[in-house]
C-alpha cells in the first residue's frame, strides 16, 4: 500500500516539476496558455491514474496507441512526391530489367531453335545449345543484339557410336568433342562469362574439328546467319 | 563571457540597422533577419542542457514517455513559432505574425487531441454501461 502510494505521489511530482520547466521554457505568453492546457491534461491524468487503472486496463498503453495513429495520420499528410530524376532512374531500371528479360527470352528461343534444327538436319547427338547475346557499345531504345557466341555440346559418344563416327570423320579420331565458339566480337565480359561459365571446359569437353563440326556449322550458318568462328562446337569426354 | 559576445553582436546589428534603415529599408530588414537567426541557432544549441535535465527527471521518476516527448514537441512549436513570427514582425507586417502565432497555437493544441481522447474514453468507460 505505502510503495504503491509514494509511487503515485513521486509521479505527480514528477508531472508538476515538468510542467514548471515547461513553462519556464516557454517563449511568450500568448503561447503559455496553450501548453499549459496540454501540461494540465498531463498533470490530470496522473492523478487520475490510479482510479483509471481500476476499472480500466493500461491507460499508458492506450495513450501511446492513440499518439501513435495521430502521428501516422500526419505522416500520411506529408506524403513525398517522388522527384523527376527519381521516377527516371526507376524508369531506366525497369526498362533495363525488361531488356534483360527479353535477352533471356530471345537466347532461350534462339536455342531451341537450333536445337531443333540441329537434331533434324545434322543428325549429330546434340546435347544442348547455349547462346550468348551481345549488345553494341549504345545500348540504344531499338537496339537488337547480336548472337555474340553459339556454344553447341554434343554427347558422349558411345563406343559403337564412335566405331561408326571414326571412318567418317577421318581427322578426329580422339577428340570427341564438338564446341563451336563465336567470340570475335566478343567483349572482354562476355569472354569472362564463357570463362567462368564452363569451368571445366578444358577437362570435361573437347573441341570437335573436322567434318561434323563443319556440318554443324553450315546448319547454323544457312539458318541463322551466324559467322561460322562464332560457333564452337564441343562433345562431353 | 558568451552573453557579452552576443550583447555585442546586437549592439552592432542595431547600430548598422539604424545607419542603413534610411536608405534602404530592405537591407536593415535582411541584416536584423540574419542577426535574429545567428543568436537563435547560437542559442537553441544550449537548450540542449535544459532538455537533458528533462530527460533525466523523467527517466528516474517514471513518468510516460510519451509525456515528455509531446511536451519538447510543444516547446520546439512554440519557439519556432515565436522566432518565425518575430522576424515576420522586424519587417513591419504584424498581421502575418499573428497568424504564424495563431498557426502555433493551433499545433500546440493538436497535441492535446490524443491526451483528451483516452480521457474522454476513459470517463465514458467508467460510467455504467447502461445509461
Amino acid at each position: 500500500m505505502m510503495t504503491w502510494l509514494s509511487d503515485w505521489l513521486r509521479d505527480i511530482i514528477a508531472v508538476i516539476l515538468l510542467a514548471v520547466l515547461v513553462e519556464l521554457l516557454l517563449p511568450n505568453k500568448a503561447m503559455q496558455r496553450y501548453a499549459r492546457l496540454v501540461v494540465g491534461l498531463f498533470i490530470l491524468l496522473t492523478i487520475l491514474s490510479p482510479l483509471l487503472r481500476l476499472f480500466q486496463e493500461d491507460i499508458g498503453s492506450k495513450l501511446d496507441a492513440s499518439i501513435q495513429i495521430w502521428d501516422e495520420r500526419t505522416m500520411e499528410r506529408n506524403v513525398k512526391m517522388p522527384t523527376l530524376s527519381e521516377i527516371e532512374r526507376k524508369a531506366a531500371e525497369l526498362s533495363e530489367q525488361r531488356g534483360r528479360e527479353t535477352a533471356k527470352l530471345v537466347e532461350r528461343t534462339l536455342e531451341s531453335g537450333m536445337l531443333a534444327e540441329l537434331r533434324k538436319n545434322a543428325g549429330s547427338a546434340v546435347e544442348s545449345v547455349d547462346v550468348a547475346l551481345v549488345w553494341g557499345e549504345k545500348r540504344g531504345e531499338n537496339d537488337v543484339p547480336d548472337i555474340g557466341g553459339i556454344t553447341i555440346t554434343l554427347r558422349a559418344m558411345q563406343s559403337s557410336e564412335k566405331e561408326e563416327e571414326v571412318p567418317v570423320a577421318e581427322e578426329v579420331e580422339e577428340v570427341q568433342q564438338v564446341s563451336v565458339q563465336v567470340s570475335v566480337e566478343a567483349s572482354p565480359e562476355q569472354k569472362e562469362q564463357s570463362g567462368t561459365g564452363y569451368p571445366g571446359t578444358r577437362d570435361e569437353y573437347a573441341e570437335v574439328k573436322g567434318r561434323a563440326a563443319t556440318e554443324i556449322r553450315d546448319v547454323i550458318y544457312q539458318g541463322w546467319g551466324v559467322h561460322r568462328d562464332l560457333i564452337l562446337i564441343r562433345q562431353r569426354a | 563571457m558568451e552573453m557579452i559576445q552576443i550583447i555585442g553582436l546586437g549592439l552592432i546589428a542595431t547600430v548598422l540597422i539604424l545607419v542603413i534603415r534610411e536608405q534602404k529599408p530592405m537591407f536593415a530588414f535582411l541584416l536584423a533577419a540574419f542577426t535574429g537567426l545567428f543568436i537563435f541557432l547560437y542559442v537553441i544549441g544550449k537548450i540542449e542542457a535544459v532538455i537533458t535535465v528533462l530527460e533525466d527527471l523523467a527517466s528516474k521518476s517514471g513518468i510516460p514517455s510519451i509525456y515528455l516527448k509531446t511536451v519538447l514537441k510543444i516547446i520546439g512549436i512554440a519557439y519556432i513559432a515565436e522566432f518565425g513570427a518575430q522576424i515576420v514582425r522586424d519587417a513591419g507586417l504584424e498581421s502575418i505574425a499573428s497568424k504564424i502565432e495563431f498557426a502555433g497555437k493551433i499545433f500546440i493544441l493538436v497535441m492535446a487531441v490524443p491526451i483528451i481522447n483516452v480521457i474522454v474514453e476513459t470517463v465514458i468507460g467508467l460510467l455504467p454501461a447502461g445509461s
